[in-house]
């Protein structure tokens, strides 16, 4: 039983880290793609095939 | 290039830093460097998506006044939200079903569920391959129905870009 406790305990924390690494990962996606695909600049240059 | 680094090579210099800032065994450490890992292929795909917007959408929010974080709140975070969808989903497959960092980072308090799979696994009694078997099953349920769900953009984040030109 404790057993299942210690599992159920570890579901809710990777759900728990699960939502906030995406929350982030999202936010930050947003802002570095706004900045790529509207600015240009010689340090934002990326190869043409990406 | 951050994508080209295995995983286990960023842990040892990661180690002493995350002790001196007290984030050891937290979930905000894993969550941190699990979106720092993702960062790099999000902001790709995400500027696909937004390249597929107008840049005239952007000069009309400005003529109305709108700052570049207001266009961005206001136009193109709705325009891109099957990209963010996309994103997330890969994220979240990812920070889901992550081993390593788990395993270097955690010891009690932010525990995951893939190291309980792998101390059952592991114990002196013997492995409870039906134990096993069930946790492994309620723990693919949740990103099962997740991807299940979101699959649409799931497709969309891989196609994005593929007929650019």
């Amino acid at each position: 039983m404790a057993a299942l406790a210690d599992f159920f305990r570890a579901l809710g924390n990777s759900a728990i880290i699960t939502a906030q690494a995406t929350v982030i990962a999202v936010f930050a996606s947003l802002l570095a793609g706004y900045a790529y695909s509207r600015f240009r600049s010689r340090w934002l240059a990326v190869p043409p095939s990406c | 290039m951050v994508r080209l680094i295995p995983p286990i090579v960023t842990t040892l210099p990661l180690f002493p830093v995350t002790n001196a800032l007290g984030l050891q065994d937290t979930h905000v450490l894993l969550a941190v460097l699990y979106a720092t890992f993702f960062v790099s292929l999000g902001s790709f795909v995400m500027r696909t998506f937004i390249d597929q917007i107008p840049k005239e959408m952007d000069e009309a929010a400005a003529i109305d006044g709108a700052g570049r974080f207001t266009t961005l709140w206001r136009v193109i975070m709705p325009l891109s939200a099957q990209g963010m969808m996309a994103v997330a989903v890969f994220v979240a497959v990812y920070a889901w079903n992550e081993f390593l960092f788990a395993f270097i980072f955690t010891s009690i308090r932010a525990k995951t569920a893939p190291l309980v799979l792998a101390e059952v696994v592991g114990s002196f009694d013997g492995v409870e391959w039906g134990t096993l078997f069930a946790a492994a099953t309620v723990q693919l349920l949740p990103v099962l129905a997740f991807v299940w769900i979101t699959q649409k953009y799931l497709v969309a984040g891989l196609t994005a870009g593929a007929t650019k030109g």
